[in-house]
């Protein structure tokens, strides 16, 4: 869950920093103090959301808005739900482990499903220039490129 | 004044949020600028949760398991 | 007691004595007297006009006599039964036929002058005796000048001056001129370890109350500079040591150690003379002088016993064996402090313990006059109404209201959406707030309500059961926490508290106005314990679970049973551990109920309270048991420490090794003249960060043993604090006595042991002399301390918390010591915490009797936050089926499609299924996507709010 989620921040522009997930057993009441506190240290160094990023709220929105069309996207979910399941066969949680696989599984999924909505989005508005597409995306030309021609594909 | 970030929090009923209770019994303070939602383990989370977190303008989303 | 004014099985006689007890165990017939209360409880609604208007007025016993009451009065809002009654002997009309005016002003005509003193006979099986403590005479306080200088105070008298309903409100005043006082002097061991006034013994809670309460005098008085005089600091409880180091460091207190011998008054303030250890003497003055006093036998104590045919101890406490704490004689038990001074949550174990002895006892019986506690049933038509959400917000006394605005919260909440009644509570768990709860709910027509006080892990239950009792699904109830995660943790921010306080109960209202009904389901129990210890704690527990009639799987993964007890050859209570031990073997084995599993180990356990299968792997083969409950007894171990050259030096040894020497009579130590004892070798500080509890006794049973077969021997003990607590102080009494000699260490300068020559020698610093000394030693002997298992195997499978140290961590100190956060499972002995034996025995009944509540019931209700699968939506992907960690799900065929169906029993609701499942067919009770999401809206609301009153304004300009 949580690489996913940090994936998705990286593909919408947001630190990564912003999201952060750690233990504390019901014992370890200073434990939870200190984690959190120091949490909100590193989010008050970092600044109010999208100042640090270069992000206005509407663009944060707009780029949100088509996280969150991913994240209740039934084939993106069938597909987390299915990496869960292999990590959880293969016993294997390191770090390292969950990183490549989420790279390899999930990565492409990610940034695909959300410049694809976000491009719709766009075009909805009006055409628009590659270069246009890609500034308001974040995404990577050759990446708006595909999804124009899968987009294409799809019409026909 | 400077920036008060403005956190939400997902803790677990059953480790963060029983230690954040603990925290308060012994009184350990800290500063407030986080929110709690209670979840009965962090296995709850679902991505999108943080999403919408930050969709509504969280500076920071702390899960707590 | 609110939970025990509800229960329909428990019928409280308040004004009441039991004037005479006859018969024999299981079939007693008690008379009791019943003095008159001349208001009837039925008919009071606790609205207190009768006091209001009452004219007499009378000295205030609850506020330990600062105050002044009527004689028409209520002790305190929360009282059970919260009814008024009238002080016979301040009564104008009851002593001088005039008055009667509160006749005239009670609205529901409860003032009842016809009364009389009424006699019944109970029929009972057994009897409990907790009568409690009494107070020291003030005859025995007169030298520390109480009764004489106003501002000398009992402890009693400052816990009620710091309360909110207190005589001053929680405002520190000192008697004599109402002024704050800037200097406050604890002084301990008031009419305790006092041979003089006939209390030798220590009291054992002072140390601790003290700290809380100059702890809290800090936080309502943070100018006050507060010492505690000590002799030694006694605070042997679980956890206590490092909550006594935290607050000396964060409240700033000054603790010296020195017996203050008397109180003298020197213009207006009161002075204090005491001795240092470095032998200075001095002199302070002090505007404010607390005494920590101790806890005496309860007043009348002897004409109870005389009354129930019991013996007490030398100091008029109940009399009991180590071997068995709770008894006093057959079909009679004994709790709390008239068993000898404790602390709540040993007195709560205890008398947790004293059930199960009358469970045990009565277990035949069992259910015949019972009678199962009913609700109304739901109201569909208010369940099928829009939300209509009722928002409470609690003061807790002054714990939330001292730090948040409750009045801008509750106006805060009746402007949000669905909201339809909002208001304030005093204490929202007190019996006669829940009895409002239900008035507002049929008044307002609720069907929400929002409860903003403490924590839900605690309370929730409380107020679910409340909306049942109104006849509404027991989901629909969300707490917001301001109190444990909000007023206690910012309380030097009460503006940004309160605005926390804000967002959590929007974000609450949020969450309610999407919450739904839900099941309650029951599920049937397996009668059967699995007991996994077979120590001195596993095997009571287990006596204890079989004699109340339920079948027990005993595990020990040794060869025979016994444990620590095994190594143990006396006992400073003078009984013999051997003999303790045979007994308990002898029974246990013999046990119909009882199959015993040596040289074995738990494998697996899985299921849930009620239906638990476990995988026993024994010497050839392995074992599949089904049992209802739990209970860990896996014990601990003594600890080894570091250094003082144990392992190297033969002439160093453990005070267990010791104690086996010693049992070998004079021949085991024919060379040994001088024998030096280290207190704490590797406790408190040095490898184990907390105290063990039992060394000190030991050390002082063990080097009076030595003195016994060798009178002419010398025993030194180096200790940092002796903390020989209860009747235990009498042994180190007689220790010094007999020629012991005790000399205190710093830890910051710990003894060593060096060879020298063929010999061993300690070196300690003496602080009196301020030198280093030498002490040659026949033998060294460590007292080194309880320790965990390195890993809890068992705690590992079931996924129960351990505290940092590896001991067992209980689900509340003080409500629920013997339970722990799995349901259906129990800790006692060693496993929870170093504690001697007597303790050890008495928790294991009480694990027994906590155990035993699902076992008889033969059922458990399944807390409705499972997760449901909606079938229609179902793609039977089997993802959840996959990763569920409880094997809670499962695939089954419904008209040839795969769809999956979760066996709620078996469900924790941890959602982790719902929160992978592709297509949002899984919701979970309580915890739904909408309300969560909700929640999250919710909580961006207030930006959305400003931003949108930002947009008007530029609209309109």
């Amino acid at each position: 869950m949580a690489e996913t989620v940090r994936r998705i921040l990286d593909t919408v522009g947001i630190r990564r920093e912003r999201f952060y997930i750690d233990w504390a057993s019901a014992a370890e009441g200073p434990r939870f103090v200190k984690l959190l506190t120091d949490f909100m240290e590193r989010v008050r160094a970092l600044g109010p959301l999208g100042e640090p990023e270069g992000l206005s709220p509407e663009v944060l929105r707009f780029r949100l808005g088509a996280a969150r069309k991913l994240c209740e996207n039934m084939q993106f979910r069938a597909q987390y739900g299915n990496l869960a399941k292999e990590i959880k066969k293969l016993g294997d949680y390191s770090p390292e482990n969950i990183e490549a696989l989420v790279e390899k599984k999930l990565v492409p999924q990610i940034r695909k499903r959300i410049f694809e909505a976000e491009v719709k989005e766009l075009l909805a508005k009006g055409p628009q220039s590659l270069e246009a597409l890609a500034e308001a995306t974040g995404a990577a030309e050759e990446e708006i490129s595909g999804i124009l021609k899968s987009l294409e594909k799809g019409k026909k | 004044m400077g920036f008060e970030p403005r956190i939400l929090s997902f803790l677990c009923n059953w480790c963060c949020y029983a230690a954040a209770d603990s925290a308060g019994v012994a009184r350990f303070s800290y500063p407030p600028n986080n929110r709690v939602i209670r979840i009965m383990c962090t296995g709850r989370m679902d991505p999108r949760f943080v999403v919408e977190a930050f969709y509504v303008g969280s500076d920071g989303v702390f899960v707590g398991g | 007691m609110v939970e025990a004014g509800r229960s329909p099985n428990i019928e409280i006689l308040t004004l009441a004595e039991v004037e005479e007890l006859s018969g024999k165990p299981g079939n007693f017939k008690a008379r009791v007297r019943i003095k008159p209360r001349y208001i009837d409880p039925e008919k009071c609604t606790a609205c207190g006009q009768c006091m209001q208007y009452c004219p007499r007025e009378a000295v205030d016993e609850y506020n330990e006599r600062l105050d002044f009451t009527r004689a028409a009065r209520i002790d305190f809002a929360q009282a059970v039964p919260t009814a008024y009654y009238i002080d016979e002997e301040r009564c104008l009309h009851l002593n001088h036929e005039t008055c009667m005016i509160c006749t005239n002003v009670c609205g529901p005509k409860a003032i009842d002058f016809s009364q009389r003193p009424e006699v019944r006979d109970l029929e009972v099986g057994a009897v409990v005796l907790c009568p409690g403590f009494g107070e020291v005479p003030e005859e025995a306080l007169e030298k520390y000048g109480y009764g004489i200088y106003p501002d000398v105070m009992t402890s009693l008298e400052i816990e009620r001056l710091m309360c909110v309903s207190g005589p001053t409100e929680g405002e520190i005043l000192r008697p004599s001129d109402l002024s704050h006082p800037r200097k406050i002097a604890f002084l301990q061991c008031v009419g305790s370890r006092d041979v003089s006034c006939g209390r030798p013994y220590c009291s054992s809670v002072c140390c601790m109350y003290a700290i809380k309460e100059a702890s809290m005098l800090k936080e309502h008085a943070p100018e006050a500079e507060i010492t505690l005089f000590f002799m030694d600091i006694r605070t042997m409880g679980k956890g206590f040591d490092a909550a006594f180091e935290r607050a000396v460091e964060k409240y700033g207190l000054r603790v010296v150690r020195a017996r203050i011998p008397k109180v003298e008054a020197t213009d207006g303030r009161l002075g204090l003379s005491y001795v240092t250890e470095d032998g200075k003497v001095h002199r302070e003055l002090f505007d404010l002088v607390v005494l920590s006093v101790g806890l005496s036998a309860p007043a009348g104590a002897e004409e109870l016993a005389r009354r129930f045919g019991i013996e007490l101890n030398p100091f008029g406490f109940a009399k009991t064996s180590a071997a068995d704490p709770l008894t006093l004689k057959p079909g009679l038990y004994v709790a709390g402090a008239f068993q000898g001074p404790k602390d709540i949550p040993e007195s709560v174990m205890q008398a947790s313990g004293a059930a199960a002895r009358v469970s045990e006892l009565l277990a035949e019986v069992r259910k015949q006059d019972a009678v199962e506690k009913s609700f109304p049933p739901e109201d569909e038509e208010l369940l099928s109404l829009e939300p209509r959400v009722g928002v409470f917000v609690c003061h807790c006394g002054v714990n939330i209201a001292g730090v948040i605005d409750v009045q801008r919260v509750k106006d805060y909440a009746a402007t949000l959406p669905g909201v339809v009644y909002a208001d304030t509570l005093v204490y929202s768990c007190a019996q006669d707030s829940l009895e409002r709860l239900r008035e507002v709910i049929h008044e307002h027509r609720l069907n929400r309500l929002v409860i903003a006080a403490c924590s839900p892990r605690t309370h929730e239950p409380l107020f679910q059961e409340t909306l049942r009792e109104a006849g509404l699904n027991l989901a629909l109830v969300e707490m917001a926490n301001i109190r444990d995660q909000c007023a206690w943790v910012h309380a030097d921010d009460p503006e940004a508290a309160t605005r926390k306080a804000m967002d959590q109960v929007r974000m609450a209202v949020a969450k309610a106005r999407r919450l739904k009904p839900l099941e309650l389901q029951k599920v049937k129990v397996t009668p059967a314990a699995l007991v996994v210890g077979g120590g001195a704690a596993g095997m009571t527990a287990a006596l204890s679970i079989a004699d109340q009639g339920f079948e027990v799987h005993l595990v020990e993964k040794e060869k025979e049973l016994g444990g620590n007890l095994r190594r143990v050859r006396f006992l400073a209570e003078g009984e013999n551990p051997q003999k303790i031990l045979k007994d308990l073997i002898k029974r246990v084995e013999k046990h119909p109920k009882i199959q015993v599993y040596t040289g074995a180990t738990v494998e697996n356990i899985s299921g849930y309270v009620g239906n638990f299968t476990s995988t026993l792997r024994l010497a050839e083969e392995s074992k599949v048991v089904n049992h209802g409950v739990v209970v860990l007894a896996t014990g601990a171990r003594e600890h080894r420490p570091q250094g003082y050259l144990y392992g190297e030096s033969p002439k160093v040894v453990t005070q267990l090794e010791f104690e086996e020497k010693l049992s070998q009579g004079k021949k085991g130590l024919s060379r040994v003249k001088r024998v030096v004892m280290i207190q704490c070798a590797g406790s408190r500080g040095e490898e184990l960060p907390y105290c063990s509890r039992l060394c000190c006794q030991q050390a002082v049973k063990n080097a009076l043993k030595f003195k016994e077969l060798r009178p002419e021997g010398e025993v030194y003990i180096l200790y940092r604090d002796m903390r020989t607590y209860g009747f235990y102080e009498e042994l180190y009494r007689e220790a010094r006595a007999r020629g012991v000699v005790f000399l205190r260490y710093q830890p910051e300068r710990r003894p060593e042991v060096v060879k020298k020559g063929r010999g061993v020698r300690v070196k300690i610093y003496d602080a009196l002399l301020k030198e280093e000394m030498e002490i040659p030693a026949d033998l060294v002997v460590l007292s080194v301390g309880v320790e965990a298992e390195a890993e809890n195997p068992v705690a590992q499978i079931l996924k129960t918390p351990l505290t940092p140290e590896g001991f067992v961590l209980e689900a509340h100190v003080k409500l629920r010591p013997v339970e722990v956060a799995v349901d259906g499972v129990y800790v006692c002995g060693l496993a929870h915490g170093p504690k001697p034996l007597a303790e050890t025995l008495a928790q294991a009944r009480a694990a027994a009797a906590k155990a035993a509540i699902p076992l008889a019931k033969g059922y458990v209700e399944v807390q409705p936050i499972v997760s449901r699968v909606e079938e229609s939506k179902c793609i039977g992907c089997g993802i959840c089926v996959a990763l569920c960690p409880y094997k809670a799900i499962e695939l089954i065929k419904v008209d040839k499609r795969r769809k999956a169906r979760v066996i709620s029993a078996a469900c924790k609701g941890c959602g982790v299924c719902g929160a992978h499942c592709p297509v949002f067919a899984i919701t979970l009770g309580g915890f739904t996507d909408e309300a969560i999401l909700e929640q999250i809206r919710a909580f961006g609301l207030p930006e959305a709010e400003e931003k949108s009153v930002t947009e008007e304004a530029q609209e309109a300009a």
